[in-house]
């Protein structure tokens, strides 16, 4: 194959394509094709220093050429191999940004396009170029393993810092500014959607009692300052065929109190527990975790796309922590409530163990430590992945509210 | 002037089969690697990330030119063009209008029911068909730009028949519908797509033995104790993937162009399934997404090479470009729901 002839086929070309005498002038002043190339026999050959070999899509079919592209100061010239020419410069041509080893496309302005797979050759020829100096930044940092580690870091230590404490503290703000009204509707909601699917069912106990847990909590509410709607249900609950005894309180100030807990404790137990469960609700720890958890998807949504399988196991992590935070919290709430009304602390840790006991009877699992030989290295490991995958702290942990709480 | 020579004798090889001497195969190869991307990958998250997600439309172009860019179809490749400005102007509409949406739905009730029943009927096929266009405008071959027709009538009659359950008695059939749809209606420079899909019974059969499928996992659930929930986990992951890959395969068999070129998938549903899709997700929820790069570049390396076109000579140089003449509008210019990719390079 031939590639262009000498510089006289080159004037007859410049002649017929341009359109004034000055054009002529300026155009064959600027380029002086490589020597080398002319006459060789190969398209290997005609690559020079500042050439290089590429492909020419024009833009009104599909036929592929092969040509090359020179570079002159500012001016860039493609020549096929029929002879087919197109001239412009830095400031006309527009040239893809480099990606990985991914072929660069030159464009001209009448849409001819050229595949160049020799990148390194294009950013030098852009080195050159003071006028549009476009290394890639991008690139650059794509291609060092460094930048990539350096990044790395710099990624979890900012995603740390959003959702440990970023988005915690704005769920915090906002959950104070719901009013009470709504979160009583949201409340009231609930409360109808478990009665419908029949996991709270009629308390069992004697009107007496039920009175008597009802002074208490209406003792821990009495002074609550945000007009938040208080109200005490005993119901029994039933899961998976047995009864269970537990505690617990909806966003907006109904708490739930299970027959088997009223059983299970003493009266001042259940003061205990049901300042904890107060604690959640004047500490907004519904709306929050509803808020977090929001916050979590709508932050990772906006990241988007490349980072969807972080997010599958990554949030719901997340809430777990935001949980264990959240119980922590109320725990604290209870163990001030306690000692400002003159009771021991350590009556909330009493009710954890006597209701973490009824759960291991009725699920007949015995004494976890002593059933089950365990190594000390493997309880250890045990201990960090339950710790990790729990919705409350360890009980132990709580036991020691004191420390925690002052 | 000397001719240059023919670059498809260069790249591909030519049948020798007596029947086929006038057809030639074109081979798909993807360049891609696993740890090129994955710097890539990283780079795009981290600045995703500190830019609170603006840079995200930057990342999701440069993804996409990388996997395009790698995917060569008889030594030419094809190459995304989309604008990260559009696609974040089109995110940030969207949002607006989701959330404002919601939130004047939470105070009002007459315009809730509009906005959680009306909005979805309306909006989302026109969001389908836009994100279509919009990504075939956007992605070329040999400097040949794709196309797809802008036709609105199937996605509506799709969503409303959805809507009303009649969509699901005939769901192979509006599967099969879908499918002709989407490759009818693009074209390459003005060659258009034609599809030759496999009839409607294999679509229903394809349908039947999902279903059957489900019933013995959900039987064999039954037997399975609750602790099982690895095994049941990728039972059901597996399932999926194999949906995935069947109707891969019923579109990709379907896929001609008018003048001549016939799409060809050369692995089973099985390998696809199990081996890549499986795999891949397996390896990258271990790895807590570490391994989602190389999971991409070996799904795209193992479908470009199986894959292939049958073609008569010259179909490949004999593409034509269309006149610009009806460009723009709104929805097409901004990459709306971009999500719905047709992957036409094979990602």
């Amino acid at each position: 194959m031939r590639f262009l002839p000498a510089t006289a086929m080159m004037k007859v070309r410049l002649v017929k394509n341009l359109e004034s005498p000055k054009d002529l002038i300026l155009m064959s002043d600027s380029f002086k094709p490589p020597e080398t190339t002319v006459g060789t026999t190969t398209d290997s050959n005609a690559a020079t220093e500042d050439s290089t070999q590429v492909t020419w899509f024009d833009s009104k079919s599909s036929r592929k050429q092969s040509a090359i592209l020179y570079f002159h100061g500012k001016d860039i010239r493609a020549i096929t191999t029929d002879g087919e020419r197109r001239d412009g410069n830095f400031e006309t041509v527009e040239i893809s940004s480099r990606l990985g080893s991914v072929p660069r496309t030159l464009t001209f302005i009448d849409g001819v396009v050229l595949s160049i797979p020799d990148n390194d050759f294009i950013d030098r020829m852009l080195a050159t170029q003071s006028v549009r100096a476009k290394i890639s930044l991008l690139h650059y940092l794509e291609s060092h393993w460094r930048h990539v580690v350096m990044f790395f870091a710099t990624t979890i230590l900012f995603l740390f810092t959003t959702v440990a404490y970023g988005i915690p503290a704005a769920a915090d703000f906002v959950a104070h500014r719901i009013d009470a009204d709504r979160l009583t509707a949201i409340d009231d909601n609930i409360y109808k959607q478990m009665q419908k699917q029949n996991f709270l069912r009629e308390s069992k106990l004697p009107h007496s009692t039920i009175a008597r847990v009802q002074k208490l909590f209406s003792q821990i509410t009495i002074n609550n300052k945000d007009n938040t709607n208080y109200q005490l249900h005993t119901h029994d609950v039933v899961f998976a065929s047995t009864s269970i005894a537990n505690a617990f309180a909806l966003p907006g100030g109904k708490v739930i109190i299970t027959d088997k807990l009223i059983t299970l404790l003493e009266d001042d137990e259940i003061t205990a527990v049901l300042a904890h469960e107060v604690g959640h609700v004047e500490l907004r720890h519904g709306m929050r975790s509803v808020l977090s958890a929001a916050g979590v998807l709508v932050f990772f949504t906006a990241i988007n796309g490349d980072i969807s399988w972080i997010i599958s196991g990554g949030s719901a992590l997340l809430n777990l922590q935001y949980s264990r935070d959240n119980e922590r919290e109320a725990d604290c709430f209870a163990y001030h409530y306690l000692q400002q009304h003159n009771l021991s602390p350590d009556l909330l840790g009493q009710s954890l163990q006597k209701m973490e006991r009824s759960f291991a009877l009725d699920n007949d699992e015995g004494d976890l430590n002593g059933d089950l030989e365990v190594s000390e290295d493997e309880a250890t490991f045990w201990r960090a992945v339950t710790k990790a995958l729990s919705t409350h702290p360890h009980t132990e942990e709580r036991q020691d509210l004191a420390k925690a709480c002052q | 002037m000397d001719s240059i020579s023919p670059p498809m004798e260069e790249e591909h090889f030519s049948s020798r089969s007596p029947t086929r001497t006038t057809e030639s195969f074109y081979r798909f190869q993807f360049h891609g690697t696993a740890t090129e991307y994955f710097k890539i990958w990283f780079v795009n998250i981290t600045l995703t990330i500190l830019t609170l997600g603006i840079f995200s439309a930057w990342a999701k172009v440069r993804s996409n030119r990388y996997f395009y860019a790698n995917t060569f179809l008889d030594g030419a490749n094809f190459e995304y063009h989309a604008k990260p400005l559009s696609i974040l102007v089109a995110r940030l509409i969207i949002l607006f209008i989701i959330v404002g949406g919601a939130v004047w739905a939470e105070s009002n009730v007459e315009f809730n029911i509009l906005y959680t029943t009306l909005f979805p009927l309306l909006f989302l096929p026109w969001a389908l068909v836009r994100g279509l266009s919009f990504n075939a405008r956007n992605s070329s071959y040999r400097n040949i730009r794709f196309h797809f027709k802008r036709k609105y009538t199937f996605p509506y009659i799709f969503n409303i028949l959805m809507l009303f359950g009649i969509g699901v008695m005939i769901f192979p059939w509006l599967i099969r519908r879908y499918h002709k749809f989407k490759i009818e209606n693009h074209q390459i420079g003005k060659v258009n797509f034609t599809s030759a899909l496999p009839s409607v019974w294999d679509y229903i059969r394809v349908f039947l033995m999902f279903i059957l499928l489900a019933i013995l996992i959900v039987v064999f659930f039954i037997f399975l104790p609750v602790e099982a929930v690895i095994l049941s986990t990728l039972l059901i992951v597996a399932y999926i993937a194999l949906i995935q890959a069947t109707l891969f395969q019923l579109f990709w068999k379907g896929v001609r162009t008018k003048n001549g070129a016939i799409f060809q998938c050369n692995f089973s549903i099985w390998t696809f399934a199990i081996e890549i899709l499986l795999v891949n997700f397996i390896a990258s929820f271990l790895s807590l997404g570490l391994l989602y790069p190389w999971a991409r570049v070996r799904k795209t390396r193992f479908l470009a090479n199986n894959m292939y076109i049958i073609a008569p000579p010259g179909a490949m140089d004999e593409i034509f470009a269309r006149h610009r003449d009806d460009e723009s509008a709104f929805g097409e210019e901004f990459g709306v729901a971009e999500g719905f990719d047709f992957d036409v390079g094979l990602i």
